[in-house]
């Protein structure tokens, strides 16, 4: 490495940006090169002024910041508090549709139990009257055959 | 919010405030402007800290907040900007950061110098210099290559050893 291109890695370096391969070829050539020495000497001095001497963050400025971060917390709060009349509004409305929805979907559920219960009992009944006429039939085949006795009945045209 | 974010921001703040405040100051060159963009982004960062989900992400999310809104200010206060700057640069010989006066004197002269650069330039060496971002990061949040962020940081620091060296010289 050549001291032009040193002077780049003294600035990668600075920025711990040089790998550790290259560091090696660096502190070869800084401890056999006075010039580059003392350009490695100054821009350390220089980086080590610019970051030592920093402002302070004025407590103005943290007492602002804390004082918004308070009132960010109320808001996310007072947001659902503060909302307009409207949206409350079509809030009751939807809470009202869902509960009738509701009521009708029960009572709806109600007709059909009452309708089931008289399906069941009409299939009994006609049961039932089936039999009946099936017995009414029986009778009737097993009867024996009567004489008529009389005239037969005159057809009048 | 709950009382881990509550934790994570406080621990972020008092990581970053520091060096945020002093690379907004450089770049503004005015404490109030300074003071509202830090309280912008930390406000921004307490209402976003739930969606960045790589904690490595946020230095890189706050600096390239504060960008954001450094180019919003200086939209919005074109006029402003150069009385800004004037004032500035009258203050900087009022600031004492060190105890000896030639020490003293060196802060004052690397500062003037800074401020006497392109701004892309200072910008580039100030973000390096008051954050732990990497080159990479860097050329990310300034929308540059890599190499360019290295030969900007390389020119001032070439440009400031100058200057001490006629300094020692003398």
């Amino acid at each position: 490495m050549n001291c032009v291109e040193i002077k780049l890695t003294i600035s990668e370096y600075l920025d711990n940006e040089l790998s550790k391969e290259k560091e090696i070829v660096f502190f070869t050539h800084i401890s056999g090169c006075p010039d580059c020495r003392e350009e490695f000497k100054h821009q350390n001095l220089i980086q080590h002024t610019i970051k030592l001497h920093q402002h302070e963050v004025t407590s103005r400025l943290e007492q602002k910041i804390f004082n918004s971060l308070k009132q960010e917390k109320k808001s996310s709060i007072y947001k659902w508090i503060a909302l307009p009349v409207p949206v409350y509004i079509n809030c009751i409305l939807g809470m009202v549709i869902i509960i009738i929805a509701l009521f009708s979907f029960l009572q709806l559920s109600a007709l059909r139990n009452d309708l089931s219960d008289i399906r069941a009992k009409y299939h009994t009944a006609l049961e039932g009257i089936q039999y009946q006429s099936q017995q009414m039939d029986l009778l009737m085949s097993n009867m024996p055959a009567v004489k008529i006795i009389g005239q037969p009945l005159k057809i009048i045209n | 919010m709950q009382n881990s974010s509550i934790i994570d921001f406080t621990l972020n703040y008092n990581k970053f405030k520091k060096p945020l405040f002093n690379y907004v100051l450089k770049i503004v060159k005015s404490e109030m402007f300074a003071e509202d963009i830090v309280h912008d982004v930390f406000l921004n960062f307490y209402n976003n800290l739930s969606l960045i989900r790589n904690p490595e992400r946020i230095e890189i999310w706050i600096f390239t907040t504060a960008r954001n809104e450094i180019f919003s200010h200086f939209r919005k206060n074109k006029n402003k900007n150069e009385e800004n700057i004037e004032q500035y640069e009258d203050k900087i010989h009022i600031y004492n950061f060190a105890e000896d006066y030639e020490q003293q004197e060196l802060i004052n002269i690397l500062e003037i110098e800074l401020s006497k650069m392109d701004s892309s330039q200072n910008e580039t060496y100030y973000l390096k210099e008051y954050s732990n971002l990497s080159y990479k990061e860097i050329a990310e949040i300034m929308d540059i290559t890599e190499n360019l962020v290295r030969s900007r940081i390389y020119k001032v620091r070439q440009k400031l050893k100058d200057v001490i060296k006629k300094i020692y010289k003398d």
